[in-house]
């Protein structure tokens, strides 16, 4: 009797097997799947690496006219992934006199009015109040490698006064990046020289 | 007790037969006996050949076998297309989704700080659909408010649906566009060399 009931069991269990098997098969015959796998959607990114700077400056350095303001030559790595553009701002403290002695931070743009003069790359167009690398327009291919930006900037002795004697000036040189199209710029990097007289 | 499990056996016995024979008979209720006579048989089969397109500029179509975009920057626009043809031999319903969301940094070289903050593309990806077969359309939608919110901020079994269902009678061909635009309003430098992979694209057919 325990044997016929095992045996019972036995076949209760191919039987219900085989009945999954079935309804595997049917089932796949009603489905149909297409698959497209690994697929990403990636931003990049801006990777620039500025060197060189300016003198030492600070409250107590005396300044003379004429005298060599960048400490090594400024230049820019460009390693970025994607395309982008690269502009530079420089502006200073410009004293002068009218009736009273007077400052104020100016934009520099090679005019006769400047009162430095800034050793700047070729490749650096004026358009507005920046100097564009390659013009406005001009976006720098990825991984464009190493970029001269400024080689030399000094208070032209020629056009600066007395009007500067112990007087404090600032000069603020600013990279902006973008990628290439869309979108605004933003700061990158500031180099900021001053000097103080010291009392 | 013995007689009572001998009875309990045949009755198990007798209902898995039962069960499957009802399997056996689903399976051949959907099987096309062309020439009974003839010992070829050709059974009903759902099959949907798929084809992806892609596109820079919604214009000139290439072949593709995945989504990639890559360094992509904000207001890049990638555009898509899936061909979808019915060559089976019963009317389908197909649905397609995107599968599974994985953040991750886009280049090991860069920055991985936006990642580490835990900003995720998902949040700056907004994704268009249409298609020449139903009404169903998405519109500029931004990826994440198409995905069930996760407390856990696990995505990676999460689904997105472009179209729910496209109703294709056998031979019919269907075609849906989609695209993807990094929102250049909602994508700032914070969302540099981020990653977002997609497990699949996956495009399931069922018999109607």
């Amino acid at each position: 009797m325990k044997k016929r009931i095992i045996l019972l069991s036995v076949s209760s269990i191919v039987f219900i097997l085989a009945s999954i098997v079935m309804l595997g098969f049917t089932y796949g015959w009603w489905v149909s799947l297409v698959n497209y796998p690994d697929n990403e959607i990636s931003v990049g990114d801006l990777r620039y690496t500025p060197s060189g700077g300016f003198i030492t400056g600070g409250a107590s350095y005396v300044y003379l006219p004429g005298e060599e303001l960048i400490d090594s030559t400024i230049t820019i790595d460009n390693a970025s992934p994607i395309d982008s553009q690269l502009r530079v701002k420089i502006e200073y403290t410009k004293w002068t006199f009218d009736v009273t002695l007077q400052s104020e931070t100016v934009v520099y743009t090679a005019s006769a009015s400047d009162h430095i003069y800034v050793g700047l790359d070729a490749n650096l167009q004026l358009v507005g109040d920046y100097y564009y690398y390659g013009g406005d327009s001009n976006v720098l291919s990825p991984d464009s490698g190493l970029m001269t930006l400024i080689t030399s900037l000094y208070y032209d002795g020629s056009v600066t006064t007395f009007d500067y004697a112990g007087q404090e000036v600032t000069v603020t040189i600013t990279i902006e990046v973008k990628q290439g199209g869309d979108l605004t710029w933003s700061d990158l990097i500031g180099y900021d020289f001053s000097t103080g007289y010291p009392e | 007790m013995s007689k009572k499990r001998m009875t309990l056996s045949i009755i198990v016995l007798i209902s898995s037969v039962f069960l499957f024979v009802l399997t056996s008979f689903a399976w051949f209720a959907i099987s096309d006996f062309i020439n009974v006579g003839n010992p070829t048989i050709d059974l009903i089969n759902i099959e949907a050949t798929v084809t992806l397109y892609v596109s820079t500029d919604d214009v000139i179509y290439n072949e593709a076998t995945e989504i990639s975009i890559s360094n992509s920057i904000p207001g890049t626009v990638m555009y898509y297309r899936l061909v979808i043809e019915n060559t089976g031999d019963i009317d389908i319903h197909t649905e397609i989704d995107l599968y599974g969301f994985t953040d991750s940094v886009a280049d090991p070289l860069g920055s991985d700080a936006n990642y580490l903050a835990g900003n995720s593309l998902f949040d700056v990806i907004r994704v268009s659909q249409s298609n020449n077969w139903n009404s169903e359309v998405i519109n500029n939608v931004v990826l994440s408010t198409l995905i069930p919110f996760q407390p856990s901020g696990d995505y990676s079994q999460s689904s997105a649906t472009l179209v729910e269902d496209l109703s294709l009678a056998v031979g019919n061909t269907a075609t849906v566009s989609f695209s993807f635009t990094i929102d250049g309003d909602l994508a700032g430098n914070d969302y540099q060399n981020l990653m977002l992979e997609i497990t699949s694209l996956a495009i399931h057919s069922v018999g109607q």
